[in-house]
């Protein structure tokens, strides 16, 4: 499998803080790659540092053969990277298909009737085909996700970072959620999933990393990490990874 | 030379600072820029004017009266008018504090014409000197209660529970309001306050700058200063800053001449802004 | 804004310029004000409005247009070209300025153009020599017919070809991928960074765009007063008053601004003449009463009318957004 996203000893520290400890992680194409951790862990700053939103205060983050370290946001989109937020971020006043438009546009730099295209396109591949006119403010949250998401497709991208995609989705809501990610991975776009939701991660993934307090601590199949001692202490603390130990001796 | 120079620089910081406190508390905590700020302060300077010129009230005794007459006069434009526009972008609140100066500036040209006037006291109070640095009294004084005010404004903060109010809202509004403070009312003390030290500074000026409403937008140009210099929404930034912005001009006088102090502090104003916009002493984050 | 606002407001601007031939020397005095006040309001649009930044610059750029041309016509160049001097200078100190004062936000970028006002202002001051500084500077300037009434009536127009001009091309870049682009920042600029939008880029040209015409604007001044000085053409209120005009409007519509400026003349006008000594009470007054009663212009009036009473406002998100 070709490699897709190569981080090597990356750090990011805010004052004395080291919310990234020496990440080094490599993704490969057309994986879809768990990253999980406890809350604070430095999940959403791994994103923000690879897409150049933080710069890292060292190591070097390599996309397809190519150094993107110092790049900024508009330069890591227009690269092939893609990411949605944790808490979603529309823009409001506009219609719907035009905030899809919007993405398809400067992504790719392409002409307005092009960007018209892929925009309705991906509207109606995430379901939301029938609110193209609606000002985006005017969504559920189950919609503006999605809306989310055709916004990120749309920029027609090569590696996908999904932050949080089910917070705040009903479990209805989270299995055509699923769903969608399943028939984006077949497309084959690489996918970068963080969750919270276990079971999510061991359906979707086809490996899974843990980071905790920026460090990462395993990396490997879904369920091998899953009963990784040391993936259960950083979760649940030392005494339930003894006692996690004790019950499989 | 050098020591006089340093002197001077103090003293007027000190006087900055005060003239800052005020507003840097109303920026860091309503983040609302009271462009009304000078003009309180010559209002200030006036009352201790009429106070002395009619009644014989020396300044200091005027302090006790401008502070509570402006702390109602600022609760009552927080509560009347600014409480309305809180949710409002940036651009509202400050063409809002624009208009109302406007009026206010005008009311006083109107009543008070727009020449000087000085305070004269009577005897006068003659300077000092300390091995070869003179300082004139009625700054030493200024200087000296100007720091008492400052000093006071920190103490009521950090002491009283309206003080502590309104640390609280400046640090997380939502978090206050959920534990039960009154942010409307903490607001509108915290924009009293900032009038009230506004007033008192302009009380404690009279004594050493002549009197004009054409001060008022000096007066809040080095408010903008002090508070981008030292950091918002504390008093010990305002200290900061206002020493800082008065060395700077005292040395800055010697060096490029006194006519182009005001440049240079604008210069340094920008610098700032591009290079350290929260201050020598703030956190980020009021933008 | 609407197709139909738009095609209104240009009839009505080629409209305008029969006035020399209907009005006399006040109604042109007046008209060539108003059309100033319009290119500057239209010109804070791009930057305060579409992009979402309070520029407190305009004062800056319409001195330094109002120095630029006014030092090169009293030099002898040709009115065109320093007309084209001042803009070009203009944009291009607007990009630089932009590139480094946008990336502030909120009260610091607004204080920071503020500034940039008072700066040059000083320099201007201090450059004696090319400038006259405080003493002012003296614009000959001979059209040729010696006329008054044919000076008015020239200044008129020229005033009211620029007006249009600036009309148009922020028209143009309103339908552009530039005004998609400011109007993606304006509304939330993380997302816009995300999908490739380059701010940067985008919101210093705006800021250029938005010196241009006024620094233009500046220039014609000059030539039409014929004595320019420092606080005259750096005065704040030719900061404050383009975005009152603007507010007054509508925000964020060109439309609206164009119309906001001219009815923001005629009270001023109003009150010049008859209560000059509380003339600016008067503004402060007016500038309260619009925020306070009529944040979205005079625009939302017939919103206001016609809209239902549930639909929230498109303006409200902005500002619930800003928090």
């Amino acid at each position: 499998m070709a490699e897709l996203l190569r981080l090597e000893s990356v750090s990011r520290r805010f004052g004395g803080l080291h919310a990234l400890d020496d990440v080094t992680l490599s993704i490969g194409a057309g994986e879809v790659l768990g990253l999980i951790g406890p809350n604070g862990a430095g999940k959403t700053t791994l994103v923000n540092v690879i897409t150049g939103v933080h710069r890292a205060s060292s190591g070097r983050v390599v996309f397809e053969g190519r150094d993107i370290t110092r790049l900024r946001p508009y330069q890591t989109a227009r690269a092939g990277l893609a990411r949605t937020f944790q808490v979603v971020q529309p823009f409001p006043e506009l219609s719907v298909l035009d905030n899809v438009r919007a993405a398809a546009l400067f992504s790719a730099n392409s002409a307005m009737r092009e960007a018209q295209r892929v925009a309705e396109e991906q509207l109606a591949f995430v379901g939301l085909g029938e609110f193209a006119s609606m000002p985006a403010a005017n969504l559920t949250l189950a919609m503006r996700k999605r809306l989310e998401l055709a916004k990120a497709l749309a920029m027609r991208p090569k590696l996908l970072f999904l932050d949080e995609v089910n917070a705040g989705l009903n479990s209805a809501e989270i299995e055509q959620a699923m769903a969608l990610i399943r028939r984006i991975a077949d497309s084959g776009v690489t996918i970068v999933l963080i969750e919270h939701l276990m079971k999510v991660v061991l359906s979707v993934s086809s490996r899974v990393v843990v980071l905790h307090n920026g460090a990462l601590i395993a990396d490997g199949p879904p369920a091998q990490v899953v009963s990784d001692p040391h993936v259960v202490e950083a979760y649940l603390g030392k005494k339930y990874a003894q006692r996690a130990m004790e019950a499989a001796q | 030379m050098f020591l006089q120079i340093l002197v001077n620089g103090v003293v007027l910081g000190c006087l900055y600072a005060c003239i800052a406190a005020g507003f840097s508390l109303v920026w860091g905590v309503l983040n609302v820029i009271n462009l009304m700020h000078g003009s309180f302060i010559v209002l200030g300077s006036y009352l201790a004017w009429g106070a002395y010129h009619s009644i014989g009230f020396s300044p200091w005794v005027t302090l006790a009266i401008a502070a509570p007459l402006f702390y109602a006069v600022g609760y009552a434009v927080q509560r009347g008018v600014l409480n309305r526009v809180m949710a409002a972008p940036v651009l509202v609140t400050l063409t809002l504090t624009f208009g109302m100066d406007l009026i206010l500036n005008n009311a006083m040209i109107l009543a008070f014409k727009a020449d000087y006037r000085k305070l004269m006291l009577d005897p006068p109070l003659g300077t000092l000197a300390f091995g070869s640095v003179v300082v004139p009294v009625d700054r030493l004084v200024a200087t000296a209660f100007a720091l008492v005010l400052t000093g006071a404004l920190y103490v009521l903060l950090r002491k009283s529970r309206m003080g502590r109010a309104i640390i609280a809202v400046r640090l997380d509004r939502d978090a206050a309001r959920l534990m039960g403070v009154d942010v409307p009312s903490t607001y509108a003390a915290a924009f009293g306050l900032g009038a009230a030290m506004a007033g008192c500074a302009g009380v404690l000026l009279a004594m050493i700058f002549p009197i004009s409403p054409l001060s008022s937008l000096p007066y809040l140009g080095k408010a903008f200063v002090v508070c981008v210099l030292g950091g918002l929404g504390s008093v010990p930034g305002a200290v900061l800053g206002g020493l800082v912005l008065g060395l700077v001009e005292s040395f800055g006088a010697m060096a490029f001449g006194p006519e182009h102090a005001v440049t240079l502090s604008f210069a340094l104003l920008i610098a700032f802004l591009i290079f350290r916009p929260q201050g020598l002493l703030g956190k980020r984050g009021f933008e | 804004m609407s197709r139909h606002a738009k095609l209104a407001l240009v009839v009505a601007l080629v409209a305008l310029a029969a006035l020399p031939w209907i009005g006399e020397a006040y109604a042109l005095r007046l008209g060539t004000v108003a059309c100033m006040y319009a290119v500057l309001a239209v010109s804070w649009n791009v930057i305060g409005g579409m992009a979402g930044y309070p520029s407190f610059a305009t004062a800056a750029f319409f001195g330094l247009g109002a120095y630029t041309g006014g030092v090169l016509l009293s030099k002898g160049t040709p009115l065109a070209l320093a007309i084209g001097a001042a803009g070009s200078v203009a944009f291009a100190v607007a990009m630089l300025l932009g590139w480094v004062l946008l990336r502030l936000r909120g009260h610091y970028f607004a204080i920071a153009s503020l500034a940039v006002a008072e700066v040059l202002r000083e320099l201007t001051n201090s450059a004696t020599d090319l400038t006259g500084g405080g003493m002012g500077l003296n614009i000959p300037l001979d059209l040729g017919s010696g006329n008054v009434a044919d000076e008015a009536t020239f200044f008129f127009l020229a005033m009211w070809a620029l007006l249009l001009v600036a009309v148009l091309v922020v028209f143009a870049v309103e339908r552009s991928r530039l005004g998609f682009g400011l109007a993606c920042i304006r509304q939330n600029e993380a997302a816009a960074d995300m999908i490739g939008v380059n701010a940067t880029l985008y919101k210093a040209l705006a800021f250029a765009l938005s010196g241009l015409f006024v620094a233009m604007a500046g220039t014609l001044y000059a030539g039409w007063v014929h004595y320019i000085e420092p606080p005259d053409v750096y005065d704040v209120l030719f900061s404050v008053k383009p975005i009152v005009m603007v507010l007054l409007g509508g925000l964020g519509s060109t439309v609206g601004a164009v119309i906001g400026a001219f009815v923001f003349l005629g009270i001023e006008e109003f009150v010049w003449s008859n209560w000059l000594q509380v003339h600016s009470g008067v503004l402060g007054f007016l500038i309260v009463a619009l925020l306070l009663f009529l944040p979205h212009g005079l625009i939302s009036i017939r919103h206001r009318l016609r809209r239902a009473p549930d639909a929230a406002p498109a303006g409200m998100i902005r500002e619930a957004s800003h928090g």
